[in-house]
């Protein structure tokens, strides 16, 4: 055992080299891990503010409730209920509302042609006032209408032909877009640079105007609920 | 013969220790930084290693946001149920008092204020995976990820196609939900913020709801063409949660209920 062979030695010195890398290697192969964890801190992140926020909001549930059960309980029974009954129908969209806002009027561009006719540049499309809505809602618009159609939950806003479908009701231009809610926030949330009113210019006639006082009427259509069902209380 | 085995074990000696030094001193000695001389990318793995630790911490809190949220919303329970008891012995003594009660609860059902189960669709919608077509064509990264506007067109979708109720990862649609870009987030609702896939849920008609993403024009065909991720899955029994937040009227007053 005593001969310090030279090629033992150098195979040693390589194969500790080799072990080297391959701890390199084996870390490599981790950090796949590592990218993993890094997802799943930004997915904890977003549950825990969604969370917290749910919870203020239902704390400030249970106060209200509170409210409603002392009102039943000293005041009027049937002017509590009546109340109930407006709160939730305003909320529902089915009551007109009125308030300052804004009102935003969209209409094709019309351009001229050579031998002095008027053309239309471009037709309003539904996602132009999808955005409209979206940004709308964006700045806290609290109630919207387009051409008098109040938007509810469930309302869309899709093409049909020529006509655009609201409500299933089909209209046409001019669009006039009635949104209650701060007047300077809405204004400048359209208005932004690079905003969707400054892209949308380009192809619409879009004019914006503040107003103090704005009616809207509430949400007239059919109502019904042919597949969802309130989940009964589980009592045991 | 003999040789060949001593060089073998002495081989297999060196490799392991080899191995065990950097493992040892990387435990050891993390600040010495042995690993990322080896692998330049460890450094940040090294990072990633204490949040771990971090990691551990948010799971707690959700844990415990989570109880606290149930133990809400069985307050909640028990305060409605006294609610629904006064507002069955006030019907009983107004004029139309069913009648009202009746409107009340379609009135709740309509302002997402219900929880609600039914037969629905289930939409799993998410990035394009990495694949040679994405890594070629950084330029058009664009349209290879879920945007805001998506999202919108989608739920805009199943509301033309008579969904009841909608939620995007269990947060429940309302009519000002807005839909917004946050760089790699997307916010839902006011400032509830969610990086892909996004899970969306809607009830009504199975069929008439998977059928609408059909449709020449749908947003499915355009996301499809993209290769993103957009699956639709029927489903007998979708549960949807109410809407939870503040619904406060700062600017909007009701006009007078004519009675």
């Amino acid at each position: 055992m005593k001969k310090p062979n030279a090629g033992q030695l150098a195979l040693t010195l390589v194969s500790l080299i080799l072990g080297l890398m391959l701890a390199a290697q084996f870390k490599n192969v981790q950090r796949v891990g590592g990218n993993v964890s890094r997802q799943r801190t930004q997915e904890l992140i977003e549950q825990i503010n969604k969370l917290e926020q749910d919870n203020a909001a239902l704390q400030n549930q249970i106060k209200e409730y509170e409210s409603i059960i002392s009102s039943y309980e000293n005041a009027s029974e049937d002017e509590t209920l009546i109340n109930e009954l407006t709160k939730t129908k305003s909320i529902a969209g089915l009551l007109p509302m009125e308030g300052p806002g804004v009102v935003v009027t969209v209409d094709n561009l019309y351009i001229n042609t050579w031998d002095g006719e008027k053309q239309t540049f471009q037709n309003v499309h539904y996602d132009d006032l999808l955005r409209l809505i979206n940004e709308l809602n964006a700045a806290g618009a609290e109630a919207i209408a387009i051409n008098n159609e109040r938007i509810i939950s469930t309302t869309e806003i899709r093409n049909a032909g020529d006509y655009i479908v609201i409500n299933t009701n089909r209209h046409s231009v001019p669009f006039e877009i009635k949104a209650i809610g701060n007047p300077e926030n809405l204004e400048a949330a359209l208005k932004l640079l690079g905003g969707v009113v400054e892209n949308l210019s380009q192809i619409l006639d879009i004019k914006i105007k503040t107003e103090s006082n704005i009616t809207i009427p509430g949400y007239e259509g059919p109502i019904n609920y042919k597949y969802a069902q309130p989940i009964q209380d589980k009592k045991s | 013969m003999k040789i060949k085995k001593e060089i073998l074990v002495l081989t297999l000696i060196g490799v392991l220790a080899g191995f065990f030094i950097v493992r040892v001193l990387d435990v050891q000695n993390p600040q010495l930084g042995i690993s990322s001389m080896l692998s330049p990318q460890s450094l940040d793995q090294y990072f990633e290693g204490r949040s771990l630790a971090k990691i551990e911490q948010y799971v707690n809190r959700a844990k415990e946001l989570e109880e606290r949220r149930d133990s809400l919303l069985e307050e909640i329970r028990a305060l409605e149920e006294v609610i629904d008891q006064h507002e069955e012995k006030a019907a009983e003594r107004i004029h139309k008092g069913e009648q009202i009660r009746e409107e009340l609860q379609q009135s709740r059902m309509m302002a997402n204020l219900l929880d609600v189960e039914g037969p629905g669709i289930e939409i799993i919608l998410d990035d394009r995976k990495r694949d040679s077509i994405l890594d070629n064509d950084p330029g058009m990264l664009g349209y290879y990820i879920v945007h805001d506007s998506d999202l919108l067109e989608v739920i805009n979708e199943l509301r033309a196609a008579g969904a009841e109720a909608i939620a995007i990862n269990g947060v429940r649609i309302i009519e000002t939900s807005r839909i917004s870009c946050g760089g790699p987030t997307i916010n839902v609702g006011k400032e509830q913020r969610f990086v892909p896939p996004f899970v969306i849920h809607a009830i009504g008609d199975p069929e008439a709801l998977a059928s609408y993403f059909q449709r020449e024009d749908s947003i499915y065909q355009t996301l499809m063409y993209w290769g993103l991720r957009f699956e639709i899955k029927k489903k007998d029994l979708i549960q949807i949660p109410r809407y939870i937040g503040d619904v406060e009227y700062k600017y909007a007053k009701p006009i007078g209920e004519g009675e």
